[in-house]
């Protein structure tokens, strides 16, 4: 492209930006001299480009800077210091940096001093008045009262009835307890679930003739009745069956309608090879302790007591070193209350110098007291 | 949060809290106030706190309380500051730690508030946070401007004491 009147402007611009090759620079120049009327113009464009001014300098560069402690920068380094937020580069770096000088070693050193320690004999005065407890709403109290109630009835029931089941007749403890080795073979290859073995008349108990001969009623009953035992006898299944054994004796009439039912029988239920405990009721008490299968009420509690949750041979051995009132069994109760509910309604008594209860309290809606006897 | 886990709480923490408090408003009576408020508060939602956020609950209760407490006293607050600045030149310090204590007191709320939580609590920058509402950033910041300020007011006492 040759320069001319109209295009002029654009050789003009890149003459002072150093964009034209020497042959145009030299065809420029003429066309100047060709045309001085045009000079004045082509300094114009001169101005138009700017100079860059290297005294202008940002004043606070160091404060950019990173990882590099400064006269200006040293104070956010000291509180990082302070704070263990550097890494090993930037505290070795600050530490140089103090020990360069004095002042800044000294303001360092109140950097450090700046950790606040608290007073801890400053508490808060009035604790206690802070804690809550549970206040059962009084549409629900009944319901929480008629399940304490219950609880308790159960606890006391079991508690009561526990050593009962061992009160068992002489008798019982001749037949074999457990264990195929005491059967007949013959009885112990039958298949049938039930099966019926006569004894001999001396596995009678003598003493049944004399105690109880007179409450025979009906000879029909004695023959409805035959007086009969439960033997245990494991399957190949692994499952347990019951084999009855009948007793065949003159006084079989009379044992029979003398003895309770649940004294003069020995049962145990079918059980699963994994189930720990053998659910029994009269367990032979000639037997050594560990042998002896536990009683139902035995295995009710260590139901219960897997259930809730509470030890209640615990609760039990309390209950007999402590003189036991209805208060204990009550807070026992409750215990296993809370357990069952998943609630946290606390029992409170208090007793008087004689060792009596004279005010006791479930949660903040229950409360009962006695008025202290002129004696107190 | 059960029963037993809320007076769990006011053992750990009621303490704390209120310590907490009083260091920020130097009035015991507003600070017990306080912190029987945040507790009340706490109790109330008991059934929305996890446990293990109680502590977490409690300080970010017992901040906003506190803050709206200063609001609310903020012209008294103004007062008592400019009564203490025309008798803190005269007064006598002994120690280090009474120096201290008045400049935590100068110290800008905000600030005051962040390095009691990082000091007393050992809160991190994040639960600092999430106490206050600001972001670690801001946290980072706020203790670092107290943390210079408290190091110049303890170094100018220093020749006094």
């Amino acid at each position: 492209m040759k320069i001319n009147k109209d295009n002029y402007e654009i050789f003009f611009l890149d003459y002072h930006e150093g964009n034209l090759l020497p042959e145009q620079e030299k065809d420029l120049l003429s066309f100047l001299e060709a045309h001085p009327g045009l000079r004045e113009e082509f300094e114009a464009f001169r101005m138009v480009t700017l100079e860059k001014d290297e005294a202008i300098q940002y004043p606070a560069k160091e404060q950019l800077r990173k990882g590099v402690v400064t006269s200006s920068n040293y104070e956010t380094f000291y509180a990082a210091y302070v704070e263990g937020d550097l890494d090993e580069e930037e505290r070795t770096a600050t530490e140089a940096f103090a020990q360069g000088d004095p002042q800044r070693g000294k303001e360092l050193n109140l950097m450090k001093k700046t950790v606040l320690r608290p007073d801890l004999s400053v508490k808060f005065p009035a604790k206690d008045s802070l804690k809550r407890q549970k206040v059962v709403p009084l549409a629900r109290r009944f319901y929480y009262y008629a399940a304490t109630a219950a609880a308790i009835t159960l606890l006391a029931g079991l508690l009561l009835t526990r050593d009962a089941g061992n009160d068992i007749p002489a008798y019982v403890q001749d037949f074999p307890a457990s264990g195929e080795a005491e059967f007949p073979k013959a009885v112990a290859d039958m298949t049938s679930p039930v099966q019926e073995e006569v004894l001999p008349a001396e596995k009678i108990p003598a003493q049944l003739e004399t105690t109880t001969r007179q409450e025979i009623v009906s000879p029909l009953a004695r023959e409805q009745r035959p007086l009969q035992a439960h033997y245990p006898q494991p399957l190949s299944s692994g499952r347990m069956m019951t084999r009855t054994a009948r007793l065949e004796s003159p006084t079989n009439a009379i044992a029979m309608a003398s003895v309770e039912p649940r004294n003069q029988f020995a049962y145990w239920s079918y059980r699963q090879p994994h189930e720990e405990a053998v659910y029994a009721e009269t367990p032979a008490s000639g037997l050594p302790e560990e042998e002896r299968p536990p009683s139902l009420v035995q295995l009710a509690f260590n139901r219960l007591q897997r259930s809730v949750g509470v030890d209640f041979e615990r609760v039990e051995g309390q209950l007999r070193e402590t003189r036991i009132d209805f208060w204990e069994v009550a807070g026992l109760g409750l215990e296993g209350l809370n357990t069952l509910t998943g609630n946290h309604v606390t029992l409170e008594k208090e007793r008087g110098e004689d060792g009596r209860i004279v005010q006791f309290a479930i949660g903040e809606g229950f409360e009962i007291s006695r008025p202290k006897t002129p004696a107190e | 949060m059960t029963t037993a886990q809320y007076n769990q709480c006011v053992d750990d923490h009621a303490d704390g809290v209120y310590r907490f408090i009083l260091k920020n408003i130097r009035d015991e009576d507003k600070a017990r106030d306080i912190v029987q408020d945040c507790f009340e508060k706490m109790w109330v939602k008991r059934a929305e706190i996890n446990g293990e956020k109680a502590r977490s609950y409690l300080f970010t209760a017992a901040y906003h309380t506190m803050i709206d407490a200063i609001r609310k006293d903020r012209h008294q607050t103004e007062l008592d500051e400019a009564a203490f600045n025309r008798h803190a030149d005269s007064r006598q310090y002994s120690d280090l730690k009474e120096v201290l204590n008045q400049a935590v007191a100068r110290l800008p709320d905000i600030q005051r508030s962040v390095v009691l939580l990082r000091d007393y609590e050992g809160y991190s920058y994040q639960e600092i946070g999430e106490v206050t509402g600001l972001n670690e950033s801001q946290v980072k910041v706020y203790i670092y401007r107290a943390r210079t300020f408290l190091k110049n007011y303890i170094g100018k006492m220093d020749a006094v004491i």
